[in-house]
């Protein structure tokens, strides 16, 4: 019988009071209903919260405490949804760039840059040759996986988009000079010995450390990957370089980008066991599994037309909107999924991307509903089998 | 005899303090007369830093706007605010324009996004209507052409608005161009265009800025325009020996990186300055960013005007 691995894809929303501890605000009756009202929900112990939550002040030590129950708390929400792969939500994290530029050296941040409207990042130059100052998610992954007994899978933040996010003033100070055919030659040159770099420097140690510490599957986050169209084929070197010479299970997580874009080139990542897409998103609410019902998985056809026998980790669930898939919306997708790709292993439903812009409650549901969807699309493949 | 001068082009950053005051003005936790007030100091720290570098022409750096098309968009009926979408190969995003019935433009909404009383010394840029165009969602019409003429049709008016307020300097931002590495055949379409601005041309002197990919093409194409009297050209992507020589126009040379906070050698701008005054001839060049300076921190951004300024001092010795 067919059986559809569930995961979640990296981050949930923080707690307000995991939110106020690296802010330094004080708790409110608010606070404690809200970690009371979890805890039961999810069955947790959590008394020991209830008595930080209702101090004063915290020490240091109790800071950290503040945030291993918060993380705590996210592993169990999602186990209690039902997932099969799990982590904590990125509750140890500040941003997914910012966390691995600042443990890393040869960066330093020159302010913050629009991403639009009145959202802004801070963005990191490139200084020195990168190298890893301090483990990026070692002390999350030994912490979790003393919390949890399921297969756990580390998001961790991939090497092209690091570069492509950076500024870069010192590769680049190898350009030639201005307006001249050697200049540009050499800028693309240093391009690709940045990204590169950081595969080498960053990413393939830390991703080491990880595999040392007991963790089995890493999932590389490369939301940029298909920003420059013609840098394609260097995202994916730059993944075969971050996990070169190293023995696990990694995946990639693509998400808000032209999927189209990523082929032939992706033929070349033969050690990707998963492409993890945003797949829900560009499609349409109504049941169905025609090709007229599903138009936000027609990208599927370019997996099977271009012979990548990788899985597909399959956006179920919109992470941008408080719509919640009923099981039957999120079964048709996967039913419509394992007909394009010919083989129900290949599919493992998933939301399109980490739930942190939905509230706890829309995100719970969002993943109860990918597991009932996933149990109602394994019963649907039975009596089809049957009929 | 050649004259190097500098200014700067485009939407420019906000401070830190100016970003951190929009976005606690969006939370509700500040109020309009805080981020006013805080734009008004980002204001006048720019002007000084211009002026500082004893620019020919000021800009405003568009602090208010969201981005470079939506005071349009929000000043003309038929038009709406649409999606983010990427802003080309950036990791920045402006509001697709989306086109849903006749355009008419609202003069006095505008009022809001540009300076009130001006001299000659001050110049604006506006996206070119090739580039407004491509990246417009036109739910109205059933062509590109017809699309670009309707941009064109709103540009008239705006226009004449601009002139009321003086402006006598307008730089045309053309990055599609460039970045999609357009034909000949293709631009010639934007060429056609650039032309009906003819009956509200007078006094304005236009120019035309291509970057974020080879300009030649651009350049090439509106070398010999009638409308067009400045041409802008990105040499951190442009080689000068794929442009043609003793241009009619002025240039506005792209030197300083507006997409990398590494900050130019002084040296390598002059001698890069110097063949192109070989190469040009006798006229103008403006030393100027090559794209928006709003992909850079702003501290990073006055160090480049800075050095614009240091540049254009050694020549004017």
């Amino acid at each position: 019988m067919a059986y559809f691995l569930t995961h979640e894809i990296g981050s949930l929303a923080k707690p307000e009071w995991r939110v106020k501890v690296g802010r330094g605000l004080p708790f409110t009756q608010k606070d404690i209903d809200d970690a009371i009202f979890w805890g039961k929900k999810l069955g947790l112990y959590h008394e020991p919260l209830l008595e930080l939550l209702k101090k004063k002040a915290l020490t240091e030590a109790e800071k950290k405490e503040v945030i291993n129950w918060s993380s705590r708390y996210a592993l169990r929400l999602i186990e209690h949804a039902g997932i099969d792969l799990v982590y904590d939500g990125e509750q140890h994290r500040s941003e997914m760039y910012q966390h691995a530029v600042a443990n890393s050296e040869g960066f330093v941040f020159r302010g913050l840059v629009r991403s639009f409207d009145n959202k802004y990042y801070q963005k990191a130059a490139c200084v020195a040759k990168p190298k890893v100052k301090k483990p990026w998610h070692v002390d999350e992954y030994l912490n979790l996986k003393k919390l949890t007994n399921r297969k756990i899978k580390i998001p961790i933040t991939g090497a092209y988009t690091i570069a492509a996010w950076s500024f870069d003033e010192y590769y680049a100070k190898k350009y030639a000079g201005l307006g001249s055919s050697k200049s540009l030659a050499a800028r693309e040159k240093a391009r690709k010995q940045f990204i590169l770099d950081v595969a080498r420097n960053l990413l393939r140690p830390n991703i080491q450390k990880l595999l040392e510490n007991g963790a089995q599957w890493i999932q590389i986050d490369e939301p940029a990957a298909t920003t420059i169209p013609s840098e394609v084929p260097l995202f994916v070197e730059s993944f075969n370089e971050s996990i070169k010479g190293l023995k696990g299970e990694f995946s990639v997580h693509i998400c808000y980008s032209d999927y189209n874009l990523l082929f032939p080139h992706i033929k070349k990542m033969d050690r990707c066991s998963q492409f993890d897409l945003e797949l829900s998103n560009r499609d349409s609410k109504k049941l169905g599994t025609k090709d007229s019902d599903r138009p936000g998985y027609e990208i599927l056809k370019q997996f099977k037309k271009y012979n990548i026998n990788s899985r597909i980790g399959l956006g179920v669930v919109d992470i941008h909107s408080d719509f919640i898939e009923s099981p039957e919306l999120v079964r048709d997708r996967i039913l419509y999924a394992t007909k394009v790709l010919g083989d129900p292993s290949l599919v493992n439903p998933s939301p399109d991307c980490g739930l942190r812009t939905r509230t706890w409650d829309v995100a719970y549901q969002k993943l109860c509903n990918i597991t009932a969807g996933s149990r109602l699309a394994e019963t649907e493949m039975e009596m089809t089998k049957l009929r | 005899m050649s004259k190097v001068a500098a200014f700067i082009h485009g939407v420019y950053p906000r401070s830190d303090i100016l970003s951190q005051t929009s976005r606690d003005f969006d939370r509700q936790r500040l109020t309009l007369s805080d981020l006013e007030k805080q734009r008004r100091k980002d204001f006048d720290e720019l002007i000084k830093q211009q002026k500082a570098s004893s620019f020919e022409l000021l800009e405003d750096g568009k602090l208010s706007w969201q981005d470079i098309f939506r005071p349009i968009v929000e000043s003309t009926s038929g038009m709406e605010v649409g999606a983010l979408t990427r802003w080309f190969d950036n990791n920045t995003f402006y509001r697709q324009p989306i086109i849903s019935g006749k355009l008419k433009l609202d003069s006095k909404k505008l009022d809001k996004f540009f300076l009130s009383t001006i001299d000659r010394k001050w110049k604006v840029t506006l996206a070119s209507p090739f580039t407004f165009a491509k990246l417009t969602e036109d739910t109205f019409s059933t062509s590109f052409e017809k699309t670009l003429d309707s941009i064109i049709e709103i540009y008239i008016e705006l226009l004449a608005y601009l002139e009321t307020k003086k402006y006598h300097f307008v730089q045309f931002n053309e990055p599609f161009i460039p970045y999609n590495k357009l034909k000949k055949s293709e631009i010639i379409l934007f060429k056609k265009s650039l032309s009906k601005l003819k009956e509200v041309k007078r006094d304005f002197v236009f120019a035309v800025s291509g970057y974020f990919g080879n300009t030649a093409e651009l350049v090439k194409t509106l070398a010999e325009s009638d409308v067009v009297d400045v041409l802008g050209i990105d040499f951190v992507t442009t080689p000068l020996s794929s442009l043609p020589k003793k241009l009619d126009k002025d240039i506005i040379a792209g030197v300083v990186d507006g997409r990398n906070s590494l900050l130019e050698e002084k040296n390598v701008i002059k001698s890069f300055v110097e063949k192109a005054i070989k190469h040009f001839g006798d006229k103008t060049i403006y030393l100027s960013n090559n794209s928006d300076l709003d992909l850079l921190p702003e501290t990073v951004a006055k160090e480049k005007i800075k050095l614009l300024g240091i540049v254009r001092k050694e020549f004017a010795k």
